[in-house]
């Protein structure tokens, strides 16, 4: 239980005025702490980014209790908006209806990014993770990656309106505009505000010192890259194992339909930015 | 009397779907065919395409695969996996690997395979993470997009599409259907249908929390309206679980 005094510096507990629900590993950390840099944005209580609160309701009811629970998490002052984002959030099947009971209001943000790009890191990591004959599966990878399915079922819940998609590449190329356009959606009132580290990549500046220092250091590869992320305020490129004819083909065959009925479903998005799925991105027929 | 000549190679049928669906049931019930032959060790799932996700599958790979399947004159071979259909990699090594074989899928009402599949994932999945575990059931569910994935490397005649409450309903009618499409003699009399089954999880079955069924539907109501539009042979009215679909299309049309 807070106390009065707590209270009254934090403010009253609510529903999340805002909820990132996707996509994990595409750049909503960098994106989340952004907007947390906003001064009419707040984190959620001991300012962890993903709450992951619906996880362990796959297979549990939520009760009144829960809810209470969860608006227990984001006090905000008056004149202030708080919202966690948890990456897995849009995946999970079971999530959607409970995010409508739990905060009916709530605006939803996903930031997506090439599929193929993120399967390469996946792949990547776990080839160097796995003890000597282990088999590593990667068929959830392209589950995840699924992303029409599971925008056409965030809408089952929540409506349109509601729902901003963000293209990861998108507001690596373009952050102030993109910034904005997520200012407007979550109804801030000042939409002129953008963090400094933005500006700076904006500018085209170079990497702070501290950063190109970081990356020259011995530090282990994760804290490394974790900190100079950190530091740089945006994910930094990565090397990644190469994939073969077969598989490229497979995947494709998986994604292609998903990233074209992606498109259908969100008219800004622009597959030209995917690298994997630019030949899908020829220009379309207008209509006269 | 000399025993007659087996030959080995590509096998001539493979199932590939779908996890929790009887196929274990069905597989048994086509050995007792004089003329089905099942790989060397009698194992149904092979599971032989797994690992090419992380590795390219080579000619020696493929020839280790066919030397699974002997057959003697007169006989067909194969095996039944049923991740085949839901590992996306695993199709089109199947077009390489075994272009002529004909293919099996399994359909079951997809929440009833979910009940089925989270404690049976979850009885084997030491220390495996409840949600993780859910949303791999859950994924699996998604028949469609499993079967678009087939379609897109294999000609739909050589595709049988079997419903796990058709069988249950009518094992005989089913059975000869199975025969024909794998080219064996379908008069063939089976000594009954009793259902020699993989693992059952009847009684590991629990009520859904209301709001996992919504997520339920909610993936699932699009798979299976447009399953039911790629396959004319399933009758969604026979899912419990989505047979108001059936009512909404005989309404539309």
């Amino acid at each position: 239980m807070r106390s009065p005094l707590e209270r009254l510096r934090t403010g009253d507990p609510g529903p999340p005025d805002f909820v990132g629900v996707g996509a994990l590993g595409s750049g909503t950390g960098w994106w989340h702490a952004m907007l947390l840099a906003h001064p009419e944005i707040r984190p959620p209580r001991a300012r962890r980014r993903a709450l992951h609160y619906f996880d362990r309701f796959c297979a549990q009811e939520l009760t009144d209790a829960d809810v209470a629970a969860y608006h227990e998490r984001f006090p905000r002052r008056r004149g202030t908006i708080t919202g966690e984002w948890t990456g897995r959030y849009m995946f999970d099947a079971w999530t959607p209806p409970l995010l409508h009971r739990a905060a009916p209001g709530a605006k939803l943000i996903a930031m997506l990014s090439d599929p193929i790009e993120r399967y390469r890191a996946i792949f990547t990591e776990r080839l160097a993770k796995r003890a000597e004959d282990e088999t590593i599966y990667m068929a959830d990878v392209v589950d995840r990656r699924s992303y029409a399915g599971q925008v056409a079922r965030l809408r089952r819940f929540y409506d349109p309106e509601r729902i901003l998609v963000l293209q990861f590449e998108q507001c690596r190329r373009d952050p102030l505009t993109q910034y904005r356009r997520t200012l407007e959606f979550l109804e801030v009132r000042d939409r002129d505000f953008a963090p400094g580290r933005l500006r700076r990549k904006a500018a085209g500046k170079p990497e702070a010192l501290h950063v190109a220092v970081l990356l020259r250091l011995g530090l282990a590869e994760g804290t490394k890259r974790r900190l100079s992320e950190k530091l740089a305020g945006r994910p930094l490129a990565r090397t990644t194992a190469p994939l073969w004819p077969d598989l490229e083909a497979a995947l494709h065959a998986a994604l292609d339909p998903e990233a074209e009925a992606l498109r259908a479903m969100v008219p800004g998005l622009d597959l030209a930015l995917w690298p994997n799925f630019a030949h899908l991105s020829a220009p379309q027929p207008v209509a006269a | 009397m000399a025993a007659a000549p087996s030959t080995t190679g590509p096998p001539d049928f493979i199932g590939v779907g779908t996890q929790r669906s009887g196929t274990t049931w069905w597989f048994e019930t086509l050995l007792g065919h004089p003329q089905i032959k099942p790989p060397r060790g009698r194992r149904k799932e092979q599971h032989f395409f797994d690992r090419f996700c992380a590795q390219e599958l080579t000619d020696a790979d493929v020839a280790a695969y066919h030397a699974r399947f002997s057959r003697g004159p007169g006989q067909i071979a194969g095996e039944w996996t049923p991740r085949y259909m839901h590992d996306f990699w695993t199709p089109r090594l199947i077009a390489r690997a075994a272009p002529e074989a004909k293919l099996l899928i399994m359909f079951r009402d997809p929440i009833e395979r979910f009940r089925s599949g989270v404690p049976h994932r979850l009885n084997r999945t030491a220390g495996g993470r409840m949600e993780a575990v859910t949303a791999d059931a859950i994924e699996r569910g998604r028949y469609a997009t499993q079967l678009r994935r087939m379609l897109a490397c294999h000609d739909a005649s050589k595709l049988l599409i079997l419903q796990y409450e058709k069988c249950v309903a009518d094992p005989a009618d089913q059975y000869r259907r199975t025969l024909r499409f794998l080219g064996v003699d379908a008069d063939h009399e089976h000594d009954g249908f009793e259902r020699r089954r993989g693992t059952t999880q009847a009684s590991n079955k629990q009520p859904l929390p209301a709001h996992l069924m919504d997520g339920l539907r909610a993936t699932m109501e699009p798979e299976v309206a447009r399953l039911a539009e790629m396959t004319p042979e399933i009758d969604v009215g026979l899912w419990k679980n989505f047979a108001h679909l059936r009512a909404e299309n005989a309404l539309s049309t």
